[in-house]
């Protein structure tokens, strides 16, 4: 049970914006999306749910292709930046119409998220604000009890209060019915501690994919004094290094020696936001 | 599952638009009738005259195919945002725009023959035609027969307007901004200026054999298709599919704008 994107290709004019990418989204597995400005995240996610068409390659879900197919569309919702609701419709029409498409659509606590939220449901949906209609739009996604959501920035424009609401309802839920979350979003600091694979996209094509512990284990952050840290650097794999005053760290590749390590110096775990910059920097 | 919900939205979707659009024509009805009543005693016009109303079926068409205009954009995205493939989309739009067509068929020949029936009773002379009654007045029979001609007649020809105007809103949505700007002002400007320019250069250059040819071949055809009652309900059923499959080869490759 999966949906498997395989050798898929989108251009949009001369912008190649996805190059052959072949991912495997696993069931009950929350994915972290990530990728820099129009690296090919949000176009994926469309080709994902046949919202566009790829030039080449395919996708299926549960063996199904998606082309055409209302059963393979059926197990995703995809929460997009894109507003797709009539103009006219309310939020709590909104409510009704997903349960008719979707049965599996918890109203009830579609409801009481709304009012945790402090979503007005009788205003149209097409005149909330930025925030509130992310809110709205996750409202939906998380009651929608389809095995696969597909959250393409889902907090634009939500404060902190509201994020830390999503972000604790989504890991409820998630302990409740484990299903496959695919958030796409450039807050990485914030959404590290939720995800459990990580798919990293970079001008259309795929950088890195596999468990963010995985990924986060395969080197190290080293701290110290800048004359110490930089003949400690001599002959290792590199990725990166900030300094700050005198005080420099360096991010390398490989296990860490800890029992060669200079006294001044120290050691921790890579950062997945530092990781990614260095992956997807020039 | 989700072609009856797809089918539910947009049939519901419709239901203000048709109930407005009825109720429009009925205070119209009942104006116009009104008018005539209070003009017709103080010209002391005695109930010899019959006022003949007529308009409703071309008027539902005009509604009609003005509905499949805005019928487009919102349920497209609507239906894609809760998972609904093109096929069923489409299959459904269809739908519910053959259960549109037949209400207001029946709905329009209700209409004639109330008015009509009311203007018997009451000895008014008013009698109200549809199109398919002013076009074929020998195939009406009895009332019964006609009765079902028209409201079929009617169905047809409003599936063809609903599917035309469905055709040219997707057309405009999958052109490019040069492609609507060239089909937007230029078909118009074709229909005003392209006939008379075509019938000059005929006449100039040609020696008026495209109008011959158009005599000889087009007209006939023309006649044919139309002459008789099951031939124009064919036609308009032919139109009418021809334009759900025009309809069909731009919704599947119609992507989210």
């Amino acid at each position: 049970m999966s949906i498997v994107i395989n050798q898929v290709s989108k251009s949009f004019g001369p912008v190649r914006a996805l190059n052959r990418v072949s991912v495997t989204l696993e069931e009950g597995k929350i994915y972290g999306l990530l990728g820099r400005n129009g690296a090919g995240k949000s176009t994926l996610l469309n080709v994902l749910t046949d919202r566009i068409f790829p030039e080449e390659g395919s996708v299926t879900v549960d063996g199904e292709p998606v082309r055409d197919n209302d059963r393979a569309l059926s197990k995703m919702y995809l929460m997009s930046e894109k507003n797709c609701y009539p103009e006219s419709m309310r939020v709590k029409e909104a409510f009704r119409w997903t349960k008719e498409f979707y049965p599996d659509f918890d109203q009830e606590f579609a409801w009481n998220l709304a009012a945790a939220f402090e979503l007005n449901t009788n205003a149209k949906v097409n005149k909330l604000s930025t925030g509130y209609s992310s809110i709205f739009k996750l409202t939906v996604a998380l009651s929608v009890n389809t095995p696969y959501v597909l959250l393409d920035e889902p907090v634009l424009g939500l404060d902190a209060n509201h994020r830390d609401l999503f972000y604790r309802t989504l890991l409820s839920r998630y302990t409740q019915r484990p299903f496959t979350v695919v958030i796409s979003t450039h807050l990485i600091e914030e959404v590290a501690s939720l995800i459990e694979d990580v798919v990293v996209i970079h001008k259309g094509e795929v950088l890195r994919q596999g468990s963010c512990q995985d990924l986060l284990s395969q080197g190290y952050t080293v701290t110290g004094p800048k004359g110490l840290v930089e003949e400690y650097l001599k002959g290792k794999n590199v990725l990166g290094v900030d300094a700050l005053g005198g005080l420099e760290s360096a991010y390398v590749l490989g296990e860490p020696d800890r029992s060669s390590l200079p006294q001044g110096l120290e050691l921790s775990g890579l950062d997945l936001q530092k990781l990614f910059i260095l992956m997807t920097g020039k | 599952m989700k072609a009856k919900a797809c089918f539910l939205y947009q049939i519901l979707d419709l239901r203000w638009a048709v109930l407005i659009y009825y109720l429009v024509i009925f205070c119209l009805t009942l104006l116009t009738n009104i008018s005539v009543i209070s003009m017709t005693s103080s010209l002391s016009i005695n109930g010899e005259h019959t006022v003949i109303m007529s308009g409703l079926t071309f008027a539902s068409g005009i509604f009609i195919f003005i509905v499949g205009l805005n019928s487009f954009t919102e349920s497209f995205r609507f239906a894609l945002q809760n998972g609904v493939s093109r096929r069923t989309l489409f299959l459904t739009r269809l739908a519910t725009a053959g259960a549109t067509a037949l209400f207001m068929g029946l709905v329009d020949q209700l209409f004639h023959s109330l008015v009509s029936l009311a203007g018997q009773n009451l000895s008014s002379g008013w009698m109200s035609l549809s199109l398919f009654q002013q076009l074929y007045p020998q195939a009406w029979g009895n009332p019964v027969q006609g009765f079902f001609l028209s409201v079929v007649f009617g169905f047809c020809l409003l599936l063809f307007m609903a599917n035309a105007g469905y055709a040219v809103v997707m057309l405009f949505y999958r052109l490019n901004k040069l492609g609507k700007v060239l089909v937007g002002a230029g078909v118009p400007a074709l229909l005003i200026f392209g006939i008379p320019v075509l019938k000059a250069l005929d006449s100039l250059y040609f020696g008026e054999r495209l109008r011959a040819f158009g005599n000889a071949v087009v007209q006939p055809v023309l006649d044919f298709a139309f002459h008789t009652v099951p031939n124009c309900m064919f036609s308009l059923l032919v139109l009418a599919a021809l334009f759900a499959l025009f309809d069909w080869l731009l919704l599947r490759r119609a992507i989210v704008r």
